[in-house]
């Protein structure tokens, strides 16, 4: 039986380079301008414009968390997030965590609770526990876990993971 | 509370884990002096405990949690040893779970700019014919899968074509640019619907050979699968047949 | 995904106008379903119309005491909004139980209106779907349907709408407003969302070329006696296999008004209105739950592998309206349900 694949050119239209747009963002506080064609997601801009490799792509697709930073303050899936629709925002990504060399008082939680082993789905757990922190509304573990459920942890680091978060809550 | 693991403790540990009368055996306090079985025993109740359930400080601790540890994939910079720059690659993966790739047009892919170049198994730099060369001597029966070797269609979102571009989004919006026609097979994915094709694997030949055949049965395979309420057809095909499920048994 | 043009409109008029002046286009506010598809090849809009920077992100009330949402409000601003926890619990319960807070942080109220269903065939462009190619088939009807619908299906299609807002939406009575070329609009809330019938491709009454400005809630949230109860495989971050948003209005012992909402079992958030009147006038209890869950249920139709969803349908919807009744609603982050 013969089958056609999908693959068919989209609407007909011809084939161009994407043009690339201008865009200023302030990552881990410094003004960053960069061109990027509208389908580079904020990830990839990050990742491979920007050589900010700490926030990793597990899935692209929104549903694992290790693209985590965060924009304006909230926590996001960056993997989802076109990059030339953040114009002039601020974007906090794991590298920007640490101050003047001192870890962010979560990155050494995470340490000193053993909240990873491969440590890939970390960055993204970093940032959103640090969102989830500001966001001030988790407080028992339930909540934690419950807030914290859109990260996903293959080497089931959980455990730590919900205890460093509850260190740095104590201690911010 | 982290604590640092000593290379002494890590040795100690891992030797009296591993005594299992091989011989040979040393002292992890003085690798000059045979250790006694007993001595062995003792260290291996002290040595690796203390690490078992304990949150370790890791050396690669503070690289992970800022991000500074580089993964596959991560090495953007030209310049460095991979080379002047990176190619992106984007796969194309079989629509069918079996049968045959009959055409495939990568034109329209090729046209896109930025695009290098687009492999397919016409196309394909040589690859080697013998399984040997996909594996290494202790890898397990059977014969790799060989990506882009031939035009066969073995499962379901097989890479068939490797779209390769200056960046990562033009490959992959090439490969959706990519045709393939498709001579379709039946594929068959339930294992229990084959259970009468299944062939039995005989006995080993010698004691050697034993860990490599499936262990007896304990008991009734059928009673065991009834027990946890399996259902149709798990429990039709298997329910009066207490024969072992064998590695042949895949269809 | 395709090679798009991208612009930013200055105002609603100028979104309005550029979605006019192309018909391959789609409006991006959160792009959390938008980009998911377009990245599986699934939408392939030739221009994006980013309307995140145009002014409608205000929640305030209206003159009647209602709610006005608008539609670029974020998912977790309206969960976690003073009003919402206030006035609207089961809405903000709803939206908490959904998806993840990176989402809901990105997610828009008219995105989530208008969110597709996550139906693995009409995800996989290799497979036969009718609401992604008319007229190709339906691959759900004879094969993997365990996520799929109990009600209101057709032969053309058994997909399943996945939001939880929607559902909470729906029982409040909500009104949609939107806004085209041809003017403003409000559209009832159950007349938004669309039956496949023999149009599966078409999943709202909102005209290509319209927008969502806003989601307007009457004066009533009844918060005193609500729930949301989300019945689902994992105890987090997974769509419904059912779900139940329930809320009475009790008085002297009795049911005086009662609201009850379906999701994960069709394809639009299903709201039985029947069973809503069966209920009222009768004092809340068990004869009467599990009647109004025989009603709700009384057409409900499973395939091969989601028959379950019928009498799991039928537990929740009484446990649900139990909890209505107790004062004692699901507690999206403490899994017990008591």
């Amino acid at each position: 039986m013969a089958q056609m694949g999908a693959g068919a050119r989209p609407n007909g239209t011809a084939v161009a380079a994407p043009g690339k747009m201008p865009i200023t963002l302030t990552v881990n506080g410094i003004a960053t301008r960069i061109e990027v064609a509208p389908w580079t997601t904020l990830l990839d801009a990050l990742r491979d414009h920007l050589d900010l490799t700490g926030s990793k792509k597990g899935c692209d697709h929104g549903q694992c968390g290790a693209c985590t930073v965060l924009v304006n303050g909230r926590r996001i899936v960056s993997c989802l997030a076109l990059a030339v629709m953040q114009e002039g925002a601020t974007v906090t990504t794991v590298e920007g965590l640490a101050k003047n060399g001192t870890l962010h008082p979560l990155q050494q939680a995470f340490i000193d609770h053993d909240a990873f082993q491969c440590g890939y789905c970390t960055s993204g757990q970093l940032c959103s526990g640090v969102g989830l922190i500001g966001e001030g509304r988790a407080r028992t573990g339930d909540e934690i876990r419950e807030l914290m459920s859109g990260n996903l942890c293959r080497c089931g680091a959980y455990p730590g993971i919900v205890a460093a978060i509850q260190q740095a809550m104590e201690r911010s | 509370m982290a604590r640092e693991i000593s290379r002494r403790g890590v040795l100690g540990g891992a030797a009296a884990a591993g005594a299992t009368g091989l011989g040979g055996l040393v002292d992890p306090q003085d690798p000059q002096r045979p250790a006694t079985a007993a001595a062995q025993t003792q260290r291996a109740s002290t040595a690796m405990t203390p690490h078992i359930g304990t949150p370790t400080s890791r050396i690669d601790g503070r690289a992970k949690v800022t991000g500074a540890a580089k993964y596959a994939a991560e090495y953007n910079r030209p310049g460095l040893a991979l080379g002047p720059g990176l190619a992106y690659g984007y796969l194309v993966t079989s629509d069918i779970a079996k049968g045959r790739v009959t055409q495939i047009d990568t034109d329209a892919a090729r046209q896109v700019p930025g695009v290098i170049d687009v492999l397919t198994h016409q196309n394909r730099p040589h690859m080697a014919d013998a399984d040997s060369a996909y594996k290494d001597d202790v890898a397990p029966e059977g014969s790799p899968f060989r990506p882009l070797y031939d035009d066969r269609i073995r499962f379901s979102g097989q890479p068939i074509a490797l779209v390769v571009a200056e960046e990562w989004e033009t490959a992959r919006f090439a490969a959706s640019l990519v045709r393939v026609d498709y001579d379709e097979e039946a594929h068959v994915t339930d294992l229990h619907s084959q259970q009468g094709r299944a062939v039995a694997l005989g006995a080993p030949a010698s004691p050697a050979e034993a860990p490599f055949f499936p262990p007896k049965p304990r008991g009734s395979a059928s009673v065991a699968i009834r027990s946890i309420g399996a259902s149709a057809p798990l429990g039709a095909s298997i329910a009066n047949d207490d024969s072992v499920l064998d590695r042949r048994s895949l269809a | 995904m395709i090679n798009f043009e991208y612009a930013r409109p200055a105002d609603v008029g100028d979104a309005v106008r550029q979605m006019a002046a192309e018909p391959g286009a789609k409006f991006i506010a959160g792009g959390t379903n938008l980009l998911d598809l377009m990245k599986e090849d699934v939408e392939r809009p030739t221009k994006l119309i980013d309307i995140t920077r145009l002014p409608l992100k205000e929640v305030t009330q209206t003159r009647d005491g209602g709610l006005r949402i608008g539609a670029l409000v974020p998912n977790s601003d309206l969960a976690w909004h003073p009003l919402v926890e206030k006035r609207y619990p089961i809405l903000s319960s709803a939206i908490l139980a959904g998806a993840s807070q990176q989402l809901r942080n990105m997610a828009s109220t008219g995105g989530n209106l208008l969110q597709r269903t996550r139906c693995y065939y009409f995800y996989d462009t290799a497979t036969p779907c009718n609401k992604r190619a008319p007229g190709s088939g339906c691959s759900a009807i004879d094969g993997l349907n365990r996520m799929h619908a109990i009600l209101g299906t057709s032969d053309a299609c058994i997909a399943v709408h996945p939001s939880d807002m929607c559902v909470a939406m729906a029982v409040l009575d909500a009104k949609v407003h939107v806004t085209g070329p041809k003017g403003e609009r409000a559209i009832a809330f159950a007349d938004f969302h669309r039956l496949p019938a023999d149009e599966p491709e078409r999943d709202t009454n909102l005209a290509p070329d319209e927008m969502i400005t806003a989601v307007e809630l009457p004066a009533r949230g009844f918060p005193a006696n609500y729930t949301y109860l989300k019945i689902r495989d994992r105890l987090s971050y997974a769509f419904a296999l059912v779900s139940v948003a329930a809320a009475l209005e009790l008085d002297g012992g009795v049911i005086k008004e009662a609201r009850l909402g379906l999701g994960g079992v069709a394809p639009k958030p299903w709201r039985d209105t029947a069973a809503e009147a069966a209920l009222a006038g009768r004092p809340p209890g068990e004869a009467a739950f599990a009647h109004a869950a025989d009603t709700v249920l009384s057409g409900a139709k499973g395939y091969a592998h989601n028959t379950f969803k019928i009498d799991l349908a039928r537990r929740a919807i009484v446990r649900a309206l139990t909890q209505a009744a107790s004062g004692t609603p699901q507690s999206q982050s403490s899994k017990k349900i008591a």
